[in-house]
């Protein structure tokens, strides 16, 4: 799938992104105090680091420079955007729900979902590696390692 | 003789249980990682870390030590049976090695990989031992302006060895820095940039972030851009080189031992470059340069021996001077600080247990790694097919309970995730994240030595011109950027090298 974007614009708006950025962080950081060379402030590392950031990236927008090779952005949508986008958001729902719903459930119908957004793939071969996986890790982590990964509501 | 006691030390500080058991099981880990796609050492070490937090420091930096020569070891593997390179310092190893199993010859190939591995792997211990020690003594003469320039100097080399745009690269490193100052100020005690959030109040954690840019991103990336796994459809057999074989080997891994050793000391050197280097050398010397790439076994020897060499010189600076050379050390580097160690030339004074058992181990690990890399041919090959669809799963779940397990809080794992999208985004915007990850490492001991330097001298920036190192390392790094900065052919050809 390609985008109507060429790669020096998708440069560009990467550069204004880091300008947004440092001066974010620049702002921030001046409101937290510079103090004095001699007494330096917690805001005076920030505040210069993200400063000669903001130089760097104006003048990259200025005057990009050249690259080696291999190092083009690519500013084609990837063509599993929506197999990705559902991996990242099943991260979150991971990091959102384990402490609730404890490390083996979330963790067995997690593996689920993940065996299941690949092709070929059949229901009952993902709830039964989604089982097994889920087991080892209880037994590796919980009992050999003895992490303290949370129990949910049914006491695993 | 001083040396050989300590070594004697080191080994009696190895010779325990729990210390070869970690020593075998990073060796492996490492061989497994090098072997498969879409993990490499870095991300392994982020994973692993938060389970080692009631383990010694010895036998953590053993077992991280092991996954990362153990990768360099693995990578060839891939390399040589399909043509795709485990790790980034294998690539050189796909031009002959690939040919030379393609002709029927992939057990020499393997073979001698192997074995140029352990022999570089053995000789760069030797090198550590007689390198790390008088440069640790130098060291304690050096004050906070000493450390500040030499980290600025390493920094400043791996951002312009970026296969990117140097510009790119430093703001990578800028980044990377004003995210390590998200927490409380090391000097003040203040917090900063944690906007009411308490999940940032003690900042973003090493685990975390490298987990997501190393691990999550390398996944989404491999999702994106499947790689074709197809391993070399002949019997493996002959793994022993015939003396015909050692003959035209031996010279290019001696070669590429003190290549890849010299290399891996300087920061930003690291495997793959030294990978370069080495075939560029044999190349060069070779009486028949036209048949490289065509199944040359000095293309696989002397590259192999840099890598391992590399891989074992990057100890130097970390232990003698407490600065990670790589990206990769810096994850050493964190796993130090985690534990509670001041990384610095007096580490060696006063923990010697954990340079000279760290040394120790490597010697058992280079024979451990013979013996898994050889013997155990048939299993890697298995493993690797494996359907990527089955494995990343896996590889996440074990992210996940890496993030999670590092403080108990979910929101790391969160924060893995933001890093991960972020890290496969900046990948495809042509940004490397190596300078974001050093950086961030050293980000805090950059901003002490920074303070400490200015407190010392009572705000006279000076103090970084008149002392001799630190001058003569600021200026080599301004000279280092503005050049490759201002000679975009060079750079090129640097990327070109690198490709």
């Amino acid at each position: 799938m390609s985008s109507k974007m060429s790669p020096q614009k998708l440069d560009r708006v990467g550069f204004s992104l880091f300008i947004l950025f440092a001066l974010f962080m620049g702002y921030h950081a001046s409101r937290l105090g510079l103090g004095t060379f001699s007494h330096p402030g917690p805001g005076l590392i920030p505040f210069s680091v993200a400063s000669v950031l903001f130089l760097v990236a104006v003048i990259q927008i200025i005057s990009p420079g050249e690259g080696g090779s291999g190092s083009k952005p690519d500013p084609t949508i990837p063509k599993s955007w929506k197999k990705m986008t559902a991996i990242a958001l099943s991260l979150l729902a991971y990091g959102t729900f384990i402490e609730s719903l404890g490390f083996i459930t979330t963790t067995f119908f997690w593996l689920v979902f993940l065996f299941e957004l690949s092709r070929p793939s059949r229901l009952g071969a993902s709830l039964f590696g989604a089982a097994i996986t889920t087991a080892i890790c209880f037994v590796l982590f919980m009992i050999l390692c003895k992490l303290q990964l949370p129990l949910g509501p049914f006491g695993f | 003789m001083e040396a050989i006691t300590s070594l004697l030390y080191g080994f009696s500080v190895l010779l325990s249980v729990q210390n070869i058991l970690f020593c075998f099981l990073g060796c492996a880990l490492g061989t497994l990682i090098g072997v498969l796609p879409g993990i490499g050492p870095m991300g392994a070490m982020a994973i692993l870390l938060p389970l080692t937090f009631k383990v010694p420091p010895v036998s953590v930096l053993i077992l991280l030590g092991g996954i990362y020569y153990g990768a360099q070891y693995g990578g060839s593997t891939t390399a040589i049976l399909v043509k795709i390179p485990g790790e980034a310092s294998s690539i050189m190893t796909c031009l002959d090695g690939y040919e030379m199993a393609r002709k029927g010859r992939a057990g020499p190939a393997l073979g001698i990989s192997a074995f140029a591995s352990f022999i570089a792997g053995t000789l760069g211990v030797f090198g550590l031992m007689l390198f790390a020690i008088p440069l640790a003594q130098y060291a304690l003469h050096f004050g906070p302006p000493e450390f500040f320039g030499i980290m600025v100097l390493g920094m400043s080399i791996v951002v312009i060895l970026v296969r990117g745009s140097v510009g790119k690269g430093i703001m990578m490193a800028l980044t990377g820095f004003m995210l390590s100052t998200v927490g409380q100020d090391i000097i003040s005690g203040v917090p900063r940039f944690y906007f009411g959030l308490d999940s940032l109040a003690d900042g973003f954690g090493i685990v975390p972030v490298a987990m997501g840019l190393f691990g999550v991103a390398e996944i989404l990336n491999n999702i994106e851009n499947p790689a074709p796994r197809e391993t070399h459809g002949q019997k493996i057999r002959d793994l022993l080189p015939n003396k015909q074989d050692w003959r035209k080997a031996t010279m290019p891994i001696f070669r590429g031992s003190v290549i890849g050793f010299l290399m891996g000391i300087l920061p930003g050197g690291g495997p793959m470059i030294s990978t370069f280097a080495s075939y560029a050398m044999e190349k060069k010397v070779s009486r028949e340069p036209e048949r490289f790439g065509t199944g040359m076994i000095e293309g696989v020897a002397g590259p192999e021996a840099a890598n391992n060499g590399a891989s074992v010189g990057a100890f130097v600076p970390l232990f003698a001077l407490g600065i990670p050379p790589n990206p990769t050390m810096a994850m050493l580097l964190g796993a130090l600080i985690i534990h509670g160690l001041q990384p610095g030339p007096l580490l060696m004074a006063e923990h010697p247990e954990i340079f000279w058992g760290t040394v120790a181990s490597m010697y058992l690990g280079n024979i451990v790694l013979l013996v898994l890399n050889l013997p155990l041919i048939g299993m890697w090959v298995r493993i690797l097919k494996i359907p990527y669809r089955v494995l990343f799963p896996l590889i996440l779940l074990f992210c996940v309970i890496g993030a999670y397990s590092m403080s108990y809080n979910a929101s790391d794992v969160i924060i893995m995730m933001i890093f991960g999208v972020l890290g496969f985004l900046l990948q495809k915007m042509a940004y490397e994240p190596g300078p974001l990850i050093l950086a961030f490492i050293l980000g805090p001991l950059l901003e002490q030595s920074f303070h400490q330097s200015l407190t010392i001298s009572q705000g006279s920036f000076l103090i970084f011109l008149t002392r001799p190192l630190t001058l003569v390392s600021l200026l080599a790094a301004t000279l280092l950027l503005a050049t490759s900065i201002l000679l975009p052919k060079r750079r090129a050809v640097i990327a070109m090298e690198g490709s």
